[in-house]
């Protein structure tokens, strides 16, 4: 118990011994964190956006007027046992002329005229279970076309396609950025450390000459790095949850229609996350730091 | 307590500071290590307390082989030897108790543990008076018996003083020598590394004569010169 009482007290004065430093330190590592929980943030909602998307791709076959209704079913039936496809359905013209009807009572800008003949043909509309398989699908449906029952193939995999890329470029591309902000994170611990440690390397070696464990030396630094590590992470975090409303707020007026709800679940994840990270990076920085003044003392 | 096996000691700049030392000190021994600057007197206790190793050769402190020594038992190897240094290495921003209560803090004692062997400690060097004050604030010759203090106050079993005078004016040196005489006769060995040949002839205590790092004389009740 005071071992412990003595490195957490040795721990807070190492961090407010030389406030500058610990504070810049604490800062870089908060922007560190809101651009990892950034990261992390918009890849939820990208990932929440595709397959809210993927699950409403879907191909669609025009039917031709003079196509057999057994020829029709026989072709939904086979169909149905791609296992890209999770369901079939069959839209009559009625049912598709009810749906248009359905669309112009609630657009303003839209109005049917009194049309006579039903000029909407009949569709297969194809739910697919995978989106990346839209493709594939459609290719092999067009050989169909000419056959005397389908006239037209409908896919529009493109905003699905595009926000795939969006998806693998930002995470690509957030990993590098990461990457670097953790470099620059370990490199300003580990600096500030080392100050802390050059700063105290007289009691080091007093420490290491009466018979302190390297437990008992290291500790309070590698705290200490702990330290600025929870410091940066409660600041990311209060600027998150200041941030979150407003930018909630625009995500979904620039997203639109899609449900990206992130719950309770998700904040829980995220706060853990960047405060084990940030606990992470002050630790191994400071370690890092403290192991080279450690080795001096003792030949190994 | 103390051998030393056949131990050499070269630098990687090729320096050879130690060569084919033999040498044993019994349990509550009094042993100087004479010889001009260089000769290997300080290299000799940086491998007893394990800041440099052996070349070749045995050093063994205790029954342990020191070089074989894992890196975690190290400090428990240094608890048994209190060193004091010519420039004693107090903490300046840490009073006289502070700095003696440091070494049993570090090492892991409990409060009532650190507080009276601090007192028991300070009272042995005679600065129980001055147990507030800073270094900055005390002689050349106080600030010594605060490092001898705090050596001592995890009552090694063996004392290394790497020339306790050499900062000091004669009279303060002779005080600081009847400590650690006083010390040695309670039971704990102690080896002196010094060039006063003043105090060496005085007391007439074993030599141990080092040049070019070998041992050149090696006598009980010697003189600083042969």
């Amino acid at each position: 118990m005071r071992r412990v009482g003595y490195v957490l007290t040795a721990a807070w004065q190492g961090f407010w011994r030389n406030p500058v430093m610990s504070i810049a330190a604490t800062l870089t590592v908060s922007l560190m964190l809101l651009l990892f929980a950034f990261f992390i943030v918009t890849d939820r909602g990208l990932q929440a956006a595709v397959s809210a998307l993927e699950s409403k791709v879907e191909l669609v076959l025009y039917l031709d007027e003079g196509a057999r209704p057994s020829d029709v079913l026989a072709l939904k039936a086979r169909i149905e046992k791609d296992p890209a496809v999770s369901r079939v359905d069959y839209v009559t013209k009625q049912q598709a002329l009810e749906r248009l009807a359905a669309l112009a009572q609630r657009k303003d800008d839209f109005t049917l005229v009194d049309i006579g003949a039903n000029p909407l043909p009949a569709s297969l509309e194809i739910k697919l279970a995978n989106a990346q398989e839209t493709g594939r699908l459609a290719s092999s449906l067009k050989e169909e076309l000419g056959h005397g029952v389908v006239t037209d193939v409908i896919d529009n995999p493109t905003v699905v396609e595009k926000l795939l890329t969006i998806t693998r470029v930002l995470s690509i591309g957030g990993i590098a950025v990461l990457a670097m902000m953790l470099f620059v994170a370990l490199f300003v611990i580990v600096n500030t450390i080392r100050i802390a440690v050059h700063a105290r390397r007289d009691e080091i070696e007093i420490m290491q000459l009466v018979g302190a464990t390297d437990w008992f030396v290291s500790w309070p630094f590698i705290l200490e790095g702990m330290l600025v590590g929870t410091f940066g992470a409660i600041v990311a975090l209060a600027v998150l949850a200041a941030a979150s409303g407003p930018v909630t707020t625009a995500m979904i007026g620039f997203l639109d229609i899609l449900p990206v709800s992130l719950g309770v679940n998700f904040v829980l994840e995220l706060g853990f996350g960047v405060l084990g990270f940030a606990l992470f990076v002050g630790g191994a920085g400071a370690s890092l730091s403290v192991r080279s003044q450690l080795a001096k003392g003792i030949r190994a | 307590m103390i051998r030393l096996e056949d131990v050499s000691k070269r630098y990687p700049n090729g320096t050879a500071a130690l060569e084919d030392v033999d040498l044993t000190i019994d349990q509550g021994d009094f042993a100087f290590l004479v010889g001009s600057s260089g000769a290997g007197k300080s290299t000799l206790i940086r491998l007893l307390i394990r800041e440099e190793l052996p070349t070749t050769g045995r050093v063994i402190v205790d029954d342990r082989d020191v070089a074989r020594l894992r890196r975690s038992q190290i400090p428990y190897l240094r608890r048994i030897i209190g060193v004091v240094f010519q420039d004693f290495k107090l903490l300046p921003t840490k009073t006289v108790t502070e700095n003696i209560a440091f070494a049993l803090l570090v090492t892991g004692h409990e409060g009532h543990i650190v507080r009276e062997e601090t007192d028991r400690a300070l009272a042995l060097v005679g600065l129980t008076h001055r147990r507030t004050h800073f270094p900055r604030e005390l002689s050349g010759g106080e600030q010594q018996r605060v490092a001898i203090a705090r050596a001592l106050v995890n009552r090694p079993r063996v004392l290394i003083a790497d020339e306790p005078t050499g900062n000091l004016d004669p009279v303060t040196s002779w005080e600081i020598i009847k400590l650690l005489t006083r010390v040695q006769e309670l039971g704990t060995t102690l080896i002196m590394a010094t060039h006063n040949a003043e105090i060496v002839n005085a007391l007439r205590r074993r030599v141990i004569h080092l040049d070019h790092g070998s041992v050149v004389r090696d006598e009980r009740e010697g003189l600083y010169a042969a």
